[in-house]
């Protein structure tokens, strides 16, 4: 069990924040909180791309922008929002396969150009091409009805039911991340960040290990772009912009790089004070400054007190039976 | 996917375990290696040396398929391998070491040997997130393979250990126990001694020859003379890209071209 220390500290969080919330008469802050957690679970899929597998992408945000817009046509077009949500999660898996073939096989500052590219491009697409609002985005979303008569939106009635949702699929997220990086194919991809020949030569094929790597990044940025879009009931190009995508980096940064507790935990607090406004006009440039000092201070990656030894756990020490 | 198919069916046929035929590799004008034929015997240990710049390195990068050829061909049990991807060459059951070792130093030592158990197993990501009862299975195995391999060349109690952080020696017998650990038809040890002192040259001396008696065949690329001497069956000598001498060690330490290159010729 001690392999899921991080998962099992996350939920006793999850479950004491809206306590204290609602003793200190603030539960409106359950709403950026929920906000918060969906851009950590995009910033969790760029930590097993960045941070395990040594894949950079600028291009997170682009798949977020996917997930969202592709969800509030379909949805607003009046397809039901959970198969809308179907189809924009397999359309970001499939760009994601088809503009990976070529790009990963750049390395390093080549494959940040080329995914800020990706994102670049998706954003001029998304505020140029009419049907999707421009400048203003779509809005008028409809509610995701997820089961019986619990929906994602943004209503204050259903405030605590979406932190719930956000925080549980949060939770998912770092649960299977956790299996996936102490198993065969999770030792497959930390590998390659490493040495690709090393695993290369052990029979990893690492086209492929990338490829499907990309892809799960890309995934899970999608799916918290359509569900996050539901819960705002909008989506607008900022969602795309090419510094959100450096936003989701200097999370990862902040949060160690390779470690995925840390990531969740600087997604969760970065966005949250984002989101509540106490960055101010600065709220960009804060991103920034804060990827500038780790790479200066830590390229490495800053250990945030918890989540480094929850880290050792969760790679370094599994006893055999 | 051919080499799955052939491999295994084939009669093992002592004169094609591994033969490479007129090899040639260009790096820009320099020819690294010069239309290279020799056969490798199965269960023996076949060594490449040759002065710096010879191509030895260049050779083995050809054969574990890092690096492809310009012309020639390798066949190992009488499959084509000439144009495989170095994952593919794995696949094979030719597993090899690095000249530098290669480690990730972030995963613990028994992860490491663990990745050399891949081409034995089959789960993917899929299973390895949903944590499938076949995803389960395979990685008690990998771990069971792994401990084995690891106690084999005595180093079992750091297994839990940061890879990057034992010594070099230490992690050259890691990357040896990762190759072991597929248990490999072909083992291909990329200067094996380099970087090692006198005593760890020793115990690895005596461990390939260990290897060779438990059946395994070798293909060793090695600087160290004494070493290549006492455990080799037989050693092809290159040098400037090209074969010059083949033969038992006892024949190349008489052979006059040999003494000459390494010893060096004043007129040369």
């Amino acid at each position: 069990m001690k392999k899921y220390s991080s998962v099992l500290i996350f939920l006793c969080i999850a479950v004491l924040i809206p306590i204290f919330t609602s003793l200190a008469g603030k539960n409106f802050y359950l709403t950026q909180l929920t906000m918060a957690a969906y851009y950590a679970l995009a910033a969790l899929g760029l930590c097993l791309l960045l941070g395990y597998a040594g894949q950079i992408s600028l291009g997170q945000a682009g798949f977020f922008a996917i997930g969202g817009y592709i969800s509030a046509i379909l949805s607003n077009a009046g397809l039901d929002p959970r198969l809308a949500f179907i189809v924009s999660i397999i359309s970001a898996a499939l760009i994601a396969f088809i503009i990976g073939i070529p790009v990963l096989k750049l390395k390093g500052h080549y494959l940040a150009m080329a995914t800020l590219g990706f994102g670049v491009i998706i954003e001029k697409l998304v505020r140029g091409i009419p049907a999707l609002g421009g400048a203003d985005g779509i809005s008028n979303v409809p509610d995701f009805p997820l089961i019986g008569s619990i929906h994602i939106t943004g209503g204050r009635a259903d405030r605590m039911p979406n932190y719930i949702i956000a925080f549980t699929l949060v939770a998912l997220a770092l649960f299977v991340l956790t299996n996936l990086l102490s198993s065969r194919s999770g030792r497959a991809l930390r590998a390659i960040h490493e040495s690709e020949d090393a695993a290369s030569a052990a029979g990893v094929n690492t086209a492929r290990t990338k490829l499907i790597t990309f892809i799960i990044a890309a995934v899970s940025a999608a799916v918290a772009g359509s569900l996050l879009t539901h819960y705002n009931g909008s989506i607008g190009p900022g969602e795309a912009a090419p510094l959100k995508s450096i936003r989701y980096l200097s999370i990862v940064a902040v949060g160690g790089i390779s470690n995925i507790a840390g990531t969740l935990a600087a997604g969760l607090i970065l966005n949250f004070l984002s989101l509540r406004g106490v960055f101010g006009v600065y709220d960009d440039a804060v991103f920034g400054v804060i990827l500038v000092a780790v790479m200066i201070l830590a390229p490495e990656g800053f250990k945030l007190s918890i989540p480094s030894w929850i880290t050792k756990k969760i790679t370094g020490r599994k006893r055999s039976t | 996917m051919d080499y799955k198919k052939n491999y295994g069916k084939e009669e093992i046929n002592m004169s094609s375990f591994l033969s490479i035929q007129n090899l040639s590799k260009n790096f820009g004008g320099l020819r690294a290696v010069d239309s290279v034929s020799f056969d490798m015997k199965q269960n023996t240990i076949h060594s490449v040396i040759g002065p710096n710049g010879a191509g030895k390195t260049t050779l083995f990068n050809l054969i574990a398929g890092s690096i492809q050829s310009d012309s020639g061909s390798i066949s190992f049990l009488n499959t084509d391998i000439t144009s495989l991807e170095s994952y593919q060459i794995a696949h094979c059951g030719i597993f090899r070491t690095f000249q530098a070792v290669k480690l990730s130093d972030r995963m613990s030592v028994i992860e490491n040997v663990m990745l050399g158990m891949h081409t034995k197993t089959s789960s993917g990501f899929l299973g390895g997130m949903m944590l499938s009862p076949k995803a389960r299975s395979e990685e008690a195995y990998m771990r069971e393979e792994a401990f084995k391999a690891l106690a084999d060349v005595g180093l079992e109690q750091y297994a839990l250990e940061e890879a990057g952080s034992l010594p070099f020696g230490s992690q050259r017998m890691i990357e040896l126990a990762r190759a072991l650990v597929a248990r490999p038809s072909l083992l291909l040890l990329d200067e094996p001694a380099s970087g090692l002192n006198m005593k760890e040259t020793e115990e690895l001396t005596y461990k390939i020859s260990v290897l060779k008696n438990r059946g395994l065949s070798i293909l060793l690329v090695e600087h160290d003379m004494s070493l290549v001497m006492e455990i080799s069956d037989t050693i092809t000598v290159l040098n400037f890209g090209k074969k010059i001498a083949e033969g038992k060690p006892c024949d190349i330490q008489k052979n006059e071209e040999v003494i000459r290159i390494y010893l060096g010729d004043d007129n040369a």
